[in-house]
């Protein structure tokens, strides 16, 4: 069974250039299915986290907006351009990090810098040396000679060195160590905080968790949803372990309604919480228990409900 | 065109282009030397049938029993060794966009910068052209110093070579057209080198063929070399200029062709 489609996607302001619009989009590679009918809206500003699966459709969607793949039917516009006609012109105030990153092998950080400059025509040496250090990249090191890693921080720093409106990520912590990852994610929240929008796409639940304020997951090539974080994890229940002061309580007690009660196990119950918090903590005054502990809301659980139910559904 | 983005071309190609440069010239001064040499010590040798039969079929006449500066000379800009460096040079440079950079996997990178795709084409082209440029002013200059050293009395007119180095410019430039087509329609650089390479060497058999045996000429209309006559340029002293504006039409069509595929196509992963 497929989860329900869900697209609450904010509405713009009235004359305002949104960042990313995509309508209907679909993308098939002969007989083979990309993206179907994908809709969706990225405010300026927002930290959007664009989640899914391997193979979910997320990089064919990226290409699309990016005008390497030309759509099957449906549009996407970005800053107010169509991808595929004015894809040049949008990527003056666009960047871009592919998720399978491949660099000329002889660019170090400091020839990209020049060689980027030049083509942009505008200066990046001064912004490129600040990522540099930010990021911790030596400017000499050619890409051939380097680390997944460092490939990977000097193609971040290519795609924020020119100051963009947007950033289009693709997967963009992958081979990042955990201090870089919390380097990017700084970066990135400095750089939405003075205006500029991120699109980041990952198949980390928890990092666009960590990072993003509204999410759209996509699933066998299709929305599946399309909700703000706050909105998700409000949704999301909260595991609930009630330990009884005697088995016998644990066996026959009666389940209140807003408790869905997962298991029984010696003097446990492991239960989600459907119901407000504040029934459960006047219930729980009343009970012979002799603890009672509440997760936090549990968006992984969430999340793999969506994916679980694509698998079934598939 | 786009500066920064010549001078990246620039940048990875300049080593290859100086390299193939330095070849040209080389080999056309010593294949210079060694024909002169090796018919004024030999001449003997013109007498054997398989030896006439393999020049009429590079030069396109009947060979006398002696050669004359003009055939040495023509010689030189058909040997197959000439024609495959600089047909080697024109497939290699104009696969690079797209499909050497798709297969490498640059291209995401490339096209994320504000370029368009037809100035992406347009440059690299550009500089493939000037590149090409230098390569056969470089075998020009070869050519001439290998005559004025080794040739004495004889050698050849500088702008007669010159005219045969423009016609067979017109040639790089066809073959460059269709070896960018080639790329355009291609994802990985195998699939744009083999046809385009393969095209280039059915056109050098074709044309031994054609020369000897009558009815193969009937394909000799879509054959490059059908149009690059040195022998004809230097005994009739005149420009070819129908066989260049063939050669430049051929050159111009299939590369602007292969700018619309590039243009439109899907830029898949590979």
């Amino acid at each position: 069974m497929h989860a329900e489609t869900r697209s609450n996607a904010p509405q713009g302001k009235p004359g305002a250039v949104v960042p990313i619009r995509v309508e209907q989009l679909t993308k098939r590679y002969g007989a083979r299915l990309g993206v179907e009918r994908v809709s969706f809206e990225v405010r300026e500003g927002s930290l959007f986290g664009f989640l899914g699966p391997n193979g979910a459709g997320k990089s064919t969607t990226i290409r699309v907006l990016m005008g390497l793949l030309r759509p099957s039917g449906g549009r996407a516009r970005v800053l107010g351009r169509d991808c595929g006609r004015e894809s040049h012109r949008i990527n003056e105030e666009l960047g871009y990090l592919p998720g399978d990153l491949r660099l000329y092998p002889w660019l170090t950080l400091r020839q990209a810098l020049r060689m980027f400059g030049r083509v942009r025509r505008r200066d990046l040496t001064a912004e490129g040396d600040r990522l540099a250090g930010a990021f911790d990249l030596e400017s000499n090191v050619p890409a051939h000679a380097m680390s997944r890693g460092m490939r990977q921080k000097l193609g971040i720093i290519l795609a924020l060195a020119h100051r963009p409106r947007l950033l289009i990520l693709d997967e963009p912590t992958t081979g990042l160590d955990p201090l870089m990852q919390r380097a990017l994610y700084t970066q990135l929240r400095a750089f939405a905080a003075e205006g500029g929008t991120v699109f980041f796409s990952s198949h980390t639940l928890s990092e666009v968790e960590a990072l993003c304020d509204r999410v759209v997951i996509l699933r066998d090539g299709r929305v599946a949803a399309d909700e703000a974080l706050e909105s998700l994890r409000a949704r999301a229940r909260r595991a609930v372990t009630v330990r009884w002061n005697t088995s016998a309580d644990c066996g026959e007690r009666p389940v209140p309604r807003f408790l869905r009660l997962q298991d029984r196990r010696g003097r446990d119950w492991h239960a989600s919480l459907v119901g407000p918090t504040t029934e459960l903590i006047a219930w729980a005054a009343g009970q012979p228990i002799e603890d009672l502990s509440v997760e936090p809301p549990d968006l992984a659980a969430l999340f793999e409900g969506y994916y679980v139910e694509a698998g079934a559904g598939a | 065109m786009n500066r920064g983005l010549a001078l990246k071309v620039l940048r990875e190609t300049w080593m290859g282009t100086v390299l193939f440069c330095a070849s040209l010239a080389a080999v056309e001064l010593l294949l210079t030397y060694v024909l002169l040499s090796f018919f004024r010590d030999a001449p003997a040798i013109l007498q054997f049938r398989v030896l006439q039969d393999v020049l009429k079929g590079m030069l396109g006449t009947e060979v006398g029993p002696t050669l004359g500066p003009e055939a040495i000379a023509a010689i030189t800009w058909l040997h197959p060794l000439v024609l495959g460096l600089v047909w080697t040079q024109a497939v290699t440079f104009f696969t690079r966009l797209p499909a050497a950079e798709v297969e490498r996997g640059t291209i995401d990178v490339l096209l994320s910068l504000p370029v368009s795709r037809t100035t992406a084409y347009l440059t690299t082209s550009l500089v493939g052209l000037g590149g090409g440029a230098c390569f056969l002013a470089a075998g020009t200059v070869g050519h001439l110093a290998a005559f004025r050293f080794f040739a004495g009395d004889s050698a050849m007119p500088a702008p007669q070579v010159v005219v045969v180095a423009l016609n067979f410019y017109a040639q790089y430039v066809a073959v460059a057209g269709l070896a960018a087509l080639a790329s355009a329609c291609a994802s990985y650089r195998a699939r744009a080198l083999t046809p385009a390479l393969a095209y280039v060497a059915a056109s050098f058999l074709h044309g031994y063929v054609a020369r000897l045996w009558a009815p193969a000429q009937v394909l000799s209309p879509v054959n490059v070399m059908n149009y690059y006559q040195p022998l004809a340029v230097f005994m009739e002293k005149t420009w070819p200029v129908r066989d260049m504006v063939v050669l430049l039409a051929i050159g111009a069509a299939a590369w602007a062709v292969g700018g619309l595929v590039f243009a439109r196509r899907d830029i898949r992963t590979v």
